[in-house]
Order: C-alpha cells, then sequence, then structure tokens
C-alpha cells in the first residue's frame, strides 16, 4: 500500500530534526506519590529514585490536591484506601479540574477489587493500577512511560511553533512505536486488544475507547476491549455491519471523526446515562483497521466535551491503524491454529489436583517449542481414600490428536484401576492389556504410577519404561527411586508386573517427571539426571517453588525440544503440639495458612465442632489478610503464625514486622469485626517493631451460640 | 491480561490446589454465578472477573454459594461492591445460601442481608428475582 502524504511528510521533516540537538529543556514536572501511610512514601520514594526524577509526597488526598494547585506532576501514584478523602475520590476531583485533568494515575491497592469497579476506577481517571506487593522493577517502568509521555506532552505546549511541529513528528514516531513495538508481538489476542485499547486511550487522552473485531463465529463485529465511558453501539458489543453510522462506515471501511449528531438514533441512546444526563461522549474518532483489503475491525474513540479530537488526531491514528491491524492479524492467525491445539490438550491435563490434607501437589506442563502440536504428556493425581492418593505421569510416544486421544484414554483406565483398588504394578499391567486388546503394538506410552499412604508414610510405585521419580529428602538430600521397571505400555503383555515400596516421611517431596526434563540432545541422560538432582536438591521448600526452580534450572534457555510435564507431591507432617509457621505476606499465603490450620485442628482438637473449627479458619484468614494488606510491598517481608493449644483454649497469634495500623476503612474494619465476632478473646499489641495479633477461643463454647453474634 | 494458568517466569502452564471455580448459566432469564470452593483474599479477583462478565439486561444476578466452602471478607467486600454497582444499573442481586453453613453464618455476621437479599438455595433466588423483574414496569 502506497506511503499516505502524511506519512511522506512526517519521513521528511524526521530526516531534518535529526540533525537538530536533541537535548531538551529541563523539565521540573515531578512525580506525586499520595499515601496517608508514612513509610509507604518512604518506600516509594526508595523504589523510584534511581529514576531520577522528582520526587513529591502528600500523606492525603488533600494534601496532594494542594500540591497539584502549584507543581507540575507528570504522573501521580495514588492509594486507593485512605482515611478522609480516599483514593478515588481524590481521582475524580483530579479530574475534574482542567488544569489536572490529562495527569495520569496509577492507583495503588492491596487487591483489586478494592476498586469496587475497574471501569469505575478508570473512568475516575486511571490508566493503571498496581496491585501490593510491587515489583520494584515494574512499578519504575509503569512510572517512567508516564513520565515521558508527560515530558512530550509539557513540552509541546511550551515551546514555539517550529519546536512544536518537531515534537509532533517525534509523537507520531512514538505512537506509531507504541502501536508496533516488539512487546506486542508476544501476546496473545486478549492481551494485545486490552494494551492496544490502553495505548490508544492514554495517548489521545479519550474517554472513551472500543476496539471491535470480526469474528468467524457470527456477524458483525464484536467489542473485544473497552475502557471508559459507553460507547454508542447499540447492544452494547456488536457493531453490524451496514447498520448505523458506525456500520455504514465500517462496510465502507471508513476512518472519519464524528460528532454526535452524526449518529443514528439508536446509537445516540445507547450511550445515554440512566439518569438522562448529557452522554459522556461529544466527539468521537472512527478508525478503520483494514489489512489485505479485508475489515479486520473498528476502533473507537470518545472524548467529552470539554476536549474534542482534530483532524491531526485523524490523520495519527489512521497511520497507526495500519500497524495495530498488522499486529491483531498476525496474533490471529496464530492464534488459531494454536488455539484449537491447546484447548484440547487443556482439556486432556487436569487443571485441578486433588486436595489432601496431608499432601501439597503442584504440576507444571510446557510444551515443546516446536511447532504447536498436541503432546503426549499427562499426569493425573487422585484420591483413592482417605489416607491414600494416587500419582500418575505419562508420555505417549508422537504428537498429534492421535497420541492425546490415547493419552486421555490410558489416563481414564489407570484412574479406574486405581480406583478399583488394584497395586501399582498390577494396575499398570491391566493397563498394558488394554493397550495390546485395543490400541495394538504400534502405540508405546511410558507410565509412572505411584500410591502414596500418607498415614504409614510409604510409596508404592511402578514404572513402564519411564524414568523413576527423585526424592528430596528433608534435609535436602536427592536421590531417584530406582525400581525394576517394567517395559514400556504397548511392546509385551505378557511381562509380569512388579513394585516396590519405599518410605516417605513428613517434609519429604517426590518428583515425577517425563524424559523432556532431563533429555538433550549430543547429551547422556545421566548428564541429565544429574543436573535435575542438582536443580532439586537446591530448591526452596514449597511445591509450587520446586516446580519453577527446577523448571528453570535444567533448560539451556531454549524452549524444549520435547514436551515436559512435572508433578511435585509433599508429604506434610501430622503435627502435634504447636504449629509455626513463617511465610511470605502475600495472598497465596493465606489459603496456604487456612489449610494448615485446618489440619492442625483436626489432629490436635478433635473435640472442637464444625461450626467453631470453620469461624477458626476464619478469623485466622482475616488476621493474616490484614497482614498481607497492610504489609508493604516489599518482596521479602514475612509473618508468624502460631496455633497452640492452652488448657481451655485455642490460641492464634499472627506476628508481623511492619506497621499495622488500625484499619479505619471499610475492609480491614470488616476483618477485624469478624475476628471479634467469631472469638471470645482479641488482643492486638502494637509495637515499632511490629504487630502481634493474639485470638483465643474457648474450647467447650458451642459454636451456634447466638450469643456470640452480639460480642 | 496474562493468562493466569501460565508461570509468569516459565511460561509453564500450572496445575494447583485450585480453590475456587465459577460457573455461570442462564435460568428463566436470570443470570447464577454458581461458586464452588474457598474464595479468599489470593483468588477473590478471578472470581471478580467471572462475576464483571454479566450482560447489561438482564433484571439482576443470583450468586449461588451452596457449593462454597470458605469465605471470608474479602468475598464480603466482593459482593457489596457488586450489589452496588449492579443497583446502579437497575440491577438486583441475590445471594444463595443455606442456612447453617459457614459462608452464611460470615454473611449474616457482616450484616450483608442488609444490603442483599439473601434466600435459602438457588432456585428460591431465582424465583424471587424472575417475580422481581415481573412486577417492575417495562422500561
Amino acid at each position: 500500500m502506497p506511503d499516505s502524504r502524511p506519512a511522506q511528510e512526517t519521513r521528511a521533516a524526521v530526516t531534518r530534526m535529526a540533525r537538530a540537538d536533541p537535548t531538551r529543556a529541563e523539565d521540573l514536572a515531578g512525580v506525586l506519590l499520595v499515601d496517608d501511610h508514612r513509610q509507604n512514601l518512604v518506600a516509594l520514594q526508595a523504589v523510584l529514585e534511581p529514576l531520577g526524577e522528582r520526587l513529591l509526597t502528600a500523606e492525603s488526598g488533600e494534601q496532594a490536591l494542594r500540591i497539584l494547585l502549584r507543581e507540575q506532576v507528570s504522573v501521580i501514584l495514588l492509594d486507593v484506601r485512605m482515611a478522609g478523602l480516599d483514593g478515588l475520590q481524590t481521582a475524580r476531583i483530579i479530574r475534574s479540574r482542567p488544569s489536572t485533568r490529562s495527569i495520569p494515575i496509577i492507583f495503588l491497592t492491596a487487591q483489586a477489587s478494592d476498586l469496587g469497579d475497574i471501569s469505575e476506577a478508570y473512568a475516575s481517571g486511571a490508566v493503571d493500577y498496581v496491585t501490593k506487593p510491587f515489583e520494584p522493577e515494574i512499578l519504575r517502568a509503569k512510572v517512567s512511560v508516564f513520565v515521558e509521555l508527560g515530558r512530550e506532552r509539557g513540552e509541546r505546549m511550551r515551546q514555539s511553533r517550529a519546536r512544536a511541529e518537531a515534537e509532533a513528528v517525534a509523537r507520531t514516531i512514538r505512537t506509531l512505536q507504541i502501536f508496533s513495538d516488539a512487546a506486542l508481538a508476544h501476546l496473545e489476542l486478549d492481551g494485545l486488544t486490552a494494551e492496544l485499547v490502553e495505548r490508544a486511550g492514554t495517548l489521545f487522552q479519550a474517554d472513551a475507547v472500543g476496539l471491535f473485531l470480526r469474528d468467524e463465529t457470527a456477524p458483525g463485529l464484536f467489542l473485544r476491549a473497552s475502557r471508559g465511558a459507553p460507547l454508542p453501539v447499540p447492544g452494547g458489543d456488536r457493531v453490524m455491519l451496514g447498520e448505523g453510522t458506525l456500520g455504514r462506515l465500517a462496510f465502507q471501511r471508513q476512518s472519519v471523526l464524528l460528532s454526535m449528531s452524526d449518529l443514528s438514533r439508536s446509537e445516540a441512546d445507547a450511550m445515554a446515562p440512566a439518569d438522562g444526563g448529557e452522554p459522556p461522549i461529544a466527539g468521537l474518532l472512527v478508525i478503520a483497521l483494514v489489512t489485505s483489503d479485508e475489515l479486520l475491525g473498528l476502533l473507537l474513540l470518545g472524548a467529552s466535551e470539554e476536549r474534542s479530537f482534530g483532524n491531526e488526531d485523524l490523520e495519527l491514528l489512521t497511520l497507526a491503524a495500519d500497524r495495530m491491524a498488522i499486529a491483531i492479524d498476525h496474533v490471529q492467525r496464530f492464534a488459531h491454529g494454536r488455539q484449537l491445539v491447546e484447548t484440547l490438550q487443556r482439556s486432556l491435563l487436569p487443571d485441578r489436583l486433588p486436595h489432601h490434607p496431608r499432601l501439597e501437589l503442584a504440576a507444571r506442563y510446557l510444551p515443546s517449542g516446536m511447532a504447536p502440536q498436541i503432546g503426549g504428556d499427562w499426569y493425573d493425581a487422585i484420591d483413592l481414600d482417605r489416607d491414600r492418593t494416587a500419582v500418575m505421569i505419562g508420555d505417549v510416544v508422537g504428537h498429534g490428536v492421535r497420541a492425546a486421544t490415547t493419552m486421555s484414554e490410558l489416563r481414564n483406565a489407570l484412574r479406574a484401576f486405581a480406583v478399583e483398588g488394584h497395586g501399582p504394578g498390577e494396575a499398570l499391567h491391566q493397563l498394558d492389556r488394554v493397550v495390546h486388546a485395543t490400541i495394538g503394538i504400534r502405540m508405546i506410552a511410558t507410565v509412572l504410577f505411584l500410591i502414596i499412604d500418607a498415614a504409614q508414610g510409604t510409596v508404592t510405585l511402578a514404572r513402564a519404561g519411564h524414568p523413576p521419580p527423585a526424592l528430596r529428602t528433608a534435609d535436602g538430600q536427592v536421590r531417584f527411586l530406582e525400581t525394576e521397571s517394567m517395559l514400556p505400555l504397548g511392546v509385551d503383555d505378557r511381562v509380569p508386573p512388579s513394585d516396590a515400596t519405599h518410605p516417605i516421611g513428613p517434609g519429604e517431596t517426590l518428583l515425577l517427571f517425563t524424559d523432556g526434563l532431563v533429555e538433550r540432545r549430543r547429551e547422556s541422560i545421566t548428564v541429565g539426571l544429574e543436573r535435575l538432582r542438582a536443580a532439586l536438591a537446591g530448591a526452596p521448600e514449597g511445591v509450587e517453588e520446586i516446580c519453577e526452580h527446577v523448571l528453570e534450572h535444567t533448560s539451556d534457555g531454549q524452549p524444549p525440544g520435547d514436551d515436559v510435564a512435572l508433578l511435585a507431591v509433599r508429604l506434610l507432617a501430622a503435627s502435634t503440639g504447636p504449629l509455626d509457621l513463617t511465610l511470605p505476606a502475600t495472598s497465596p499465603s493465606i489459603p496456604l495458612v487456612r489449610h494448615r490450620l485446618r489440619a492442625w485442628l483436626t489432629a490436635n482438637a478433635p473435640g472442637l465442632d464444625r461450626m467453631a473449627r470453620a469461624d477458626l479458619e476464619v478469623a485466622w484468614s482475616e488476621a493474616c489478610t490484614n497482614v498481607v494488606r497492610h504489609a508493604y510491598g516489599l518482596r521479602h517481608a514475612t509473618f508468624d503464625v502460631r496455633a497452640s493449644l492452652e488448657p481451655t483454649m485455642v490460641v492464634l497469634e499472627i506476628r508481623d514486622r511492619g506497621s499495622w495500623r488500625p484499619p479505619r476503612d471499610r475492609h480491614g474494619g470488616r476483618g477485624l469485626q469478624l475476628m471479634r465476632q467469631l472469638c471470645d478473646e482479641v488482643e492486638i499489641d502494637r509495637s515499632s517493631g511490629g504487630t502481634t495479633v493474639r485470638m483465643g477461643r474457648r474450647l467447650e463454647a458451642v459454636g451456634s451460640d447466638p450469643d456470640r453474634m452480639t460480642a | 491480561m496474562t493468562d493466569p494458568q501460565l508461570s509468569p517466569d516459565t511460561g509453564a502452564w500450572r496445575a494447583t490446589q485450585d480453590l475456587v471455580s465459577v460457573s455461570i448459566r442462564e435460568q428463566g432469564g436470570v443470570t447464577v454465578a454458581t461458586i464452588s470452593g474457598e474464595v479468599d483474599i489470593s483468588n477473590v479477583d478471578k472470581v471478580a472477573r467471572a462475576l464483571n462478565a454479566l450482560p447489561n439486561v438482564a433484571p439482576g444476578l443470583v450468586v449461588d454459594l451452596s457449593q462454597a466452602d470458605y469465605l471470608d471478607s474479602s468475598a464480603i467486600s466482593l459482593l457489596h461492591g457488586l450489589a452496588l454497582r449492579l443497583r446502579q444499573r437497575s440491577q438486583l442481586l441475590v445471594i444463595a445460601s443455606p442456612p447453617g453453613s459457614p459462608p452464611r453464618r460470615v454473611l449474616e455476621l457482616a450484616a450483608v442481608h442488609i444490603n442483599s437479599r439473601i434466600l435459602d438455595e438457588p432456585e428460591l433466588a431465582v424465583q424471587a428475582l424472575c417475580e422481581n423483574r415481573d412486577r417492575s414496569t417495562p422500561a
């Protein structure tokens, strides 16, 4: 497609500007940090200091507003939950003032649902939000993107016309880059559309953005990503080609700048707010996304009355539309093939593992780096009874739908044999007979099958041509549980079954894997096994971390040549005596700590009735949740918990080393209130070194005592 | 958005002891979201994402907690925000939770019933929403 005239002019101007002095005028705009918790401000400053920007701080929404009256600010980091004027209210006020309404706001929050409604948060002026604990590098990257954008905007306003033209050129180029940068190439379609919408909305300061794409399954263009105010689309989510003004433009593949009077009646009505007030959008940019002469979709940008789009914006977006269309088209083509494969694969692998009070399980599946092809690796885990869990992993040779469906059949058959009560060796033997009877000798599969008995502390395993599992003891020693192996399935079903039983103690971890993890071309498998052994020995304690660590330390940076599946199983201690744990102050610790308490209560306080145990779980989770919310987001923050039995009470203690303030907002307040309602005693001891929460519940108390409700 | 099933560092698919699942169905023109499992701060965002996919035209939402094993203030906050947001769109939130269950206890302690109706079973909740819709004047 020949370059449009604006593009040619842009290129000429760029060549001229390339020789000019790139030094810009000193920029005085700062980054405003708003948090009513002084310690958080200090930590934010530490994280952002390397950027070299001017940092301004405010300890309340009111103070932030006062600072904004006298200072130039390029981006605001705003804590959502503050006493007095909270984050959302402050953001709305900032946005209502013409002088500050275009300053990007990044919300800081402990969980996304603190923002209530994400679209409301965006409508109140946010461009992004970050949940605690923060990744310092990510926060820095986000802030510096907006500082850069703000810098550009500020400069355009200050400079002379010649300078303004040069900046417009730079902006054009930057805009185009933003829509075609390499990072977008790695996103899936949903991620890509969301990212494009966000970038378009931020760059053009739109009050509403919507990206509609053609879909193969139904006529019309469907809304794939949007932000901000409602768009003039009847029904909200679909543009029918040829219907209404938008449908007509789409059909004709035109990009235009519209005012509201250009819209059809039903389109205008679609934007009307429920209270009958003025629609929030007064001007609309409609950009057709076209590739190879085919309509891919529409991008809509709406602006409110206070600022409207100009022809310049239209030209810029039309240029950018080419790039967006290419990116979308590329992802769609690739995703289509991959999606089929992945959907099939995912439906064949369990995405939820059974939850056993004494076992922790985690699993990973990594498809090979080759062209998307469904693989034959699989794993499974099922509870057989209260004490025993069956865990299995296998590898069907080959790829393709045939291998995958075979894998699925084998897995189901093996499950059935296990549940029927067969030992591992016998189950594999039966399975082999099934393979020979139905599939024939051409299919070869390896399987490793374990039955773990948590009560007895044993693992019985049988393997058919599959690598043995690794066992890591509590003191970090790793060895492979070598047992005599049966032949792979599909070879010879006359070989008698064999299995072996090993002891397994509390805190010990088993790792099952497929050979993709340890095999590399031109390398003996012994080398791969040794590498795995070392990786497992050096891995952290938790099963999820073990999976990640092992994957990272056995890969050579390339995607694997063969599929990789691994499954980690850890036997927890049946603790008697107090339960003592130290955990990271992040949200995944909450269910972990609750399940440990559940197991501990069952073992140590059997007389406690079901309701009382449920109450304690809630109280304990609430106290730990408060630590996660209020401990500032440094990665290494941890907290300690202890559950113990006193003669007449169960006592739960939670200790952190941050400064846990009494919650004044409704979230933390709710948690504390629940704690008081569910326990007989709640003591909170705050000091400069940290906070200890101690909760007690009487053992003979009946959980459903109605008086408790008014405590 | 990154797929929560993918591990951010290694890109591998993860199977975890995933504690909650949300399934959504239509019944009598009413949307019913069934939450199975446990909801706390670690996965309440996942539940929120699923519940946000409610179409504008339904008279409201039934949140069916009969399959929920555990709830705390994270879910309470979510339900509270959801009820407010629905009300702004003239939609109703009705919660189904069996009496005597731990989630019901937490709902009552947190006084959720002041803002939203809580009924004992999902069928009753669907019925209540349908009656409410049929009674209101057409737009």
